[in-house]
């Protein structure tokens, strides 16, 4: 069942299968071949800057723990290796070691198990200690801060896997000297819907903008959608839409955050060039599969969409400020961000509302049998490079609103699922 | 807030201020079950402090709360207030069209003077709230207010609201507290 349903991915042809939203197998199908394969985002070093500071966080269904020993960060499934317990509770916090509160099995920083109670009168000598180390991920490696782990040993490097995507994170990322950070504080909550909805949406889903949007459109906090930008995506299923001007241009409520922004974009025009500097704020974006950003001239973000099963997904959303940036900036930045973004957020608040609407409208037998249609701009794509004239890899639509980018994810998709 | 420490006591304002503070609620209440927001950005000051700080699992009471300069589920001045009332009065506004149906539960209220014309009010609130055919929120929480008692009836000059849930289990929020 879940072949023939895969089989019936067919971005080239602008459809994909309205069961893949749905369907058990393909669920679990997706956790094995894309969660337990791809590089998935744990959480940024400023979150973790002490050794012994830890955050749990969660690689598919599996809950880890990223915390930084003396050697760096590690990051280890959060389950004692005796009876499964969880040895870290707390979301955030510091330790000297990682005691499983069940029977008391300790281990440290590096995930070593060192502590066992009755090691001797109950176990004899005979358990051999070096064995039962926390179950580590095989790789773990940053970019810009950001901490990736995968639990595939045969998975190619991060900056590999970033493949072509590294050039626009670098435009994200590392346009200040200092580097970004996380403002303290990450916005959880829980939507009944399947986790790739929000990921392709942060794909490049420009179109919903006009009616999702449109009472934040019409109260000023964004100016109406024009028809100019860029929509480009690489290979690896990761993709970002640029609107001209940067992101969340609007009348009101606006902040000295924007006026930086344009600061930044100059500095960047004088330094790179004015083509970098048209990527200055970079716009909105998924990095295959579930961590997706939006770098607008308001507010930076940086949210994963956890699968809780097909019809859940488990949000984690941080705000992200360049760390040279004067307090009253950060939180200047972090009040647009609340504004607009999180679950409280004008614009988010209605996306949540009608992303759960997906999820009951089309659970029934029919709609099941259904495919959603992902034909805007069907072979209207061309290389960035020849579109613009400029040297970036990727490829864009010919139109500013396409599905070009949506095509892109499930191409990989399919072929990851495949594999 | 969800701290160990015993506050200062302040003294009971008396008879008179709690009829005031319990006329507002009441009134404050009946503009939000009615969707009546524009009206309801009136019991706040120009100078008001609207925050509602993220919660965290930690290992202790302390550090449950986010900072003021950490994450919030609201960090609002009175310009975006009213910016989000007037966005929530649209019928565009998809989070509440159509419109959910809503109760609020403010009890009990403890109500102290710190100035002589300001007082505090620290409550537990439950926000019920349900909306299309079945969906159901339910949202508990404690709130602080610091109420300005120098004008013809109380304002709100600063309100700082923690709810229960770390993970909220809503799509979104589209009340206020």
């Amino acid at each position: 069942m879940s072949r023939e349903i895969l089989a019936s991915v067919d971005p080239d042809n602008g459809s994909v299968p309205i069961a893949l939203f749905h369907d058990d197998a393909i669920y679990q199908r997706e956790l094995r071949r894309v969660f337990a394969t791809s590089w998935l985002y744990l959480g940024h070093e400023s979150e973790v800057r002490e050794v012994g500071d830890y955050i749990t966080a969660a690689m598919g269904e599996d809950p880890v723990v990223l915390v930084r020993s003396a050697d760096g960060l590690r990051a280890f499934l959060n389950a004692c290796r005796h009876r499964g317990a969880k040895v870290c509770r707390a979301e955030k916090g510091t330790t000297r070691a990682l005691r499983c509160p069940y029977h008391g099995w300790t281990y440290n920083l590096d995930g070593e198990l060192f502590g066992v109670p009755r090691r001797h009168t109950a176990y004899f000598h005979e358990l051999a200690l070096d064995a039962l180390g926390l179950v580590e991920v095989a790789q773990l490696d940053t970019v810009h801060g950001l901490v990736f782990a995968t639990w595939d040993a045969q998975a190619p490097s991060l900056r590999e896997y970033l493949g072509d995507f590294l050039v626009y994170l670098d435009l994200m990322l590392a346009r200040s000297p200092g580097g970004v950070e996380v403002i303290g504080g990450v916005h959880k909550w829980s939507m009944e819907t399947n986790w790739k909805i929000p990921a392709e949406n942060f794909c490049g889903d420009q179109y919903h903008l006009s009616t999702t949007h449109a009472s934040s459109v019409e109260v000023g906090l964004r100016n109406k959608v024009t028809e100019h930008g860029h929509t480009i995506h690489v290979e690896g299923g990761h993709s970002l839409v640029r609107e001209r001007g940067g992101a969340q241009a609007g009348s009101a409520a606006v902040t000295e955050y924007t006026r930086y922004v344009e600061e930044v974009r100059e500095r960047v025009a004088r330094e790179r060039g004015a083509a970098a500097a048209e990527f200055v704020p970079i716009g909105v974006g998924t990095i295959f599969p579930n961590l997706s950003f939006m770098d607008s001239v308001r507010f930076r973000t940086l949210r994963i969409w956890q699968p809780r099963g097909p019809h859940g997904v488990d949000v984690s959303s941080w705000c992200l400020v360049d760390a040279e940036l004067p307090s009253e900036l950060k939180q200047a930045a972090m009040r647009q961000y609340i504004l607009s973004f999180g679950p409280s957020g004008m614009f988010e608040q209605d996306d949540g509302e009608i992303w759960t609407s997906i999820a009951e409208a089309t659970s029934g037998y029919v709609g099941r049998q259904l495919g959603f249609n992902y034909a805007m701009g069907l072979g209207h794509e061309l290389p960035v490079a020849e579109a613009f004239g400029i040297d970036m890899p990727g490829v864009v639509g010919e139109s500013f609103m396409t599905e070009a980018n949506h095509r892109g994810f499930y191409r990989h998709y399919k072929r990851v699922m495949a594999g | 807030m969800n701290g160990d420490r015993e506050p200062r006591r302040f003294p009971d304002p008396g008879p008179a201020v709690w009829a005031e503070v319990e006329a507002l609620y009441r009134r404050e209440c009946v503009l939000l079950q009615a969707g009546r927001y524009r009206e309801w950005v009136g019991l706040f000051t120009p100078d008001i402090s609207y925050r509602a700080p993220v919660v965290r699992v930690a290992d202790t009471r302390e550090g449950m709360v986010a900072a003021e300069e950490e994450l919030a589920y609201y960090d609002d001045d009175h310009e975006t207030l009213t910016l989000r009332a007037e966005k929530m009065s649209l019928t565009l506004s998809w989070t509440e069209f159509p419109p959910s149906r809503v109760r609020y539960f403010v009890w009990p209220l403890e109500i102290e003077r710190i100035e002589a014309t300001e007082i505090r009010v620290t409550s537990n609130f439950l926000a019920y709230q349900t909306r299309l055919d079945h969906r159901e929120h339910l949202f508990f929480g404690e709130r602080e207010d610091v109420l300005r008692m120098d004008g013809p009836s109380p304002l709100v000059a600063r309100r700082r609201i923690v709810l229960d849930r770390s993970r909220l289990a809503s799509e979104n929020i589209s009340l206020f507290f």
